[in-house]
């Protein structure tokens, strides 16, 4: 599934504040026969939102897994405010989990559903806990229905609501904000953002770049098991931002416009598709977005289309662990 | 134990499902109804009320309403991906293990005891129906202690549960008295046999083995539900 021997990207990760690590992540691998889902990951997480940013299949629920003691790593170890999730019981009780599977107690209401979750964890009033966290995630705690008859985004309020009934000091949120509309989705962000600044260790896993961009937050990008690239969210995207670029253009004379390109700064090379079509490879797509027409312009031929090949997070995170 | 009993209710109410129970209860009027039919049809007849309280209530009821519910109890929280709102919580796994077996008794005694119990009572007489209740109880105990266990390890419980009852105690224990040591049946039978003092099986195992032998099977079981779910991986 991965290239074990890629070496890590330089992105330096931002130092922690001493002291006050929540969770510790030391060189752990997962594998599941011959597929490695996780390989030789490291990194220290302190109060905050963190989102884990990667493609579908990344590796990105294995390890929430393994942060929250669902699945052990298969090599390495994984320290969450200073135990093992796996097998210390107390520490469990200080970590919520949502989990990326929608099935809940069906038969149950939230109000039921969420007090238990709070029963469990030892908390001292538990209906009023219950009904506090559903408030939180705006959900009736008085609604007298099932969740059985709940939709996807209330199913994905109420698994936030029984994870932060407890207030827990680390909170693993698989893809919260799949199912959401989005008016829903905002609140959810804001909720997330609220719970990292009041000092919450908050670990988000997503896929979608303008979610993450939007929780303002620390990132982990794992692409293909490995670590791909870590920072706050500025500087992942400037990596992302800089990386060359190929866009295709289609234009009623590819060879003209194309030699006129290569001379061109900020174009790294043009090849030729066909008589109406080139691929540019750029670094700076700002730049070959204000020159390109005037280009055209004085090579006196048309424009017809102008458009990225590659802008999809895939192939973002793929360059960022060919790097 | 407060957090047991939490678990357990929960199960309980996911287990004793309407169309279970109602499938239940529909089993044991039907077995009520045969009895009465066959006791009333040759007054004549060499009837032996033990025997075919065996037969219908230890051979075949007590078993299969013991796997259908307890392969339910963990099996249909690993199942429907619902064990991890335990097990994510700050309790032990002998905690969840023990509401697993606790919810399994609660559903499986009254389910199984009512009916029997009036089966008893209308093909028999005192001995007979205190006999199948405590048969049917040791019977409860033991399938319900198996079942429970195997509920956790495969989601093809039922299918492995049959395999068990049908070939196994069916057939292969039968074959020799070895084997028929290892049979939870010859225990049920046998307590049946003793308190009803009736000659259904041969050379029955002693009331006060039968009852430590079904606690042992519980505890085992038990043992091993637990260290499962402490090495299982939680979806």
């Amino acid at each position: 599934m991965t290239d074990l021997h890629t070496p890590p990207l330089p992105v330096p990760p931002t130092p922690p504040p001493p002291g006050n690590e929540r969770v510790s992540v030391d060189h752990i691998s997962k594998w599941f026969g011959d597929v490695v889902a996780v390989s030789d990951v490291s990194f220290t997480l302190w109060p905050g939102v963190t989102a884990l940013l990667g493609p579908n299949g990344a590796g990105k629920s294995t390890m929430l897994r393994m942060l929250g003691g669902l699945e052990p790593p298969s090599q390495g170890s994984v320290s969450v405010l200073g135990a093992n999730p796996r097998t210390d019981r107390p520490v469990r009780g200080r970590i919520g989990t949502v989990p990326q599977q929608e099935e809940l107690f069906s038969e149950q209401r939230a109000i039921e559903f969420v007090s238990l979750a709070a029963q469990l964890c030892g908390v001292r009033e538990p209906t009023n806990s219950a009904r506090a966290a559903l408030d939180t995630v705006e959900l009736d705690p008085d609604d007298k229905r099932p969740i059985a008859t709940y939709s996807k985004g209330m199913r994905q309020r109420v698994k936030l609501a029984q994870a932060i009934v407890h207030e827990p000091e680390l909170l693993l949120l698989d893809e919260p904000l799949a199912g959401l509309d989005p008016r829903q989705r905002l609140h959810m962000i804001e909720l997330i953002r609220t719970l990292g600044e009041e000092g919450v260790c908050v670990v988000v896993s997503s896929h979608v770049l303008d979610e993450v961009e939007r929780l303002g937050s620390r990132v982990l990008v794992i692409a293909q098991g490995r670590l791909a690239a870590q920072g706050n969210f500025h500087d992942i995207r400037e990596l992302m931002d800089d990386r060359p670029h190929r866009i295709r253009v289609r234009t009623s004379d590819a060879r003209t416009l194309g030699a006129t390109l290569l001379t061109t700064a900020g174009i790294q090379g043009v090849s030729i598709g066909s008589d109406d079509e080139l691929v540019v490879q750029t670094d700076d797509v700002a730049r070959f977005r204000a020159s390109i027409a005037p280009v055209a312009k004085g090579s006196n031929v048309r424009l017809f289309e102008v458009a990225p090949l590659d802008e999809d997070l895939e192939s973002v995170f793929k360059y960022l662990v060919g790097r | 134990m407060k957090n047991v009993m939490l678990m357990t209710r929960r199960i309980v109410r996911s287990v004793a499902t309407r169309g279970r129970l109602s499938a239940i209860a529909a089993a044991g009027i039907f077995g009520i109804i045969i009895g009465f039919i066959v006791d009333r049809s040759d007054p004549g007849a060499d009837f032996e009320p033990a025997e075919f309280l065996g037969r219908f209530g230890l051979t075949i009821f007590v078993p299969i309403v013991a796997l259908v519910v307890a392969s339910a109890t963990l099996g249909t929280l690993v199942e429907e991906k619902t064990l991890i709102y335990f097990w994510l919580r700050p309790i032990g796994r002998w905690q969840i293990a023990l509401a697993g077996f606790l919810a399994s008794f609660a559903v499986l005694l009254p389910t199984v005891l009512v009916p029997m119990g009036l089966l008893g009572a209308v093909v028999g007489d005192g001995s007979d129906t205190t006999g199948i209740l405590l048969a049917s109880a040791v019977g409860v105990v033991g399938y319900g202690s198996v079942f429970t266990m195997l509920g956790l390890f495969t989601q093809r419980a039922l299918l492995w549960g049959l395999v068990y009852v049908l070939v196994w105690e069916g057939f292969i224990a039968g074959l020799s008295r070895g084997a028929g040591w290892l049979a939870l049946s010859t225990y049920s039978w046998s307590a049946l046999a003793q308190r009803a003092d009736a000659d259904i099986i041969d050379k029955p195992v002693q009331l006060a083995t039968t009852i430590i032998v079904s606690a042992a099977i519980a505890a085992a079981t038990y043992v091993i539900t637990t260290w499962r779910l402490t090495r299982m991986t939680v979806d």
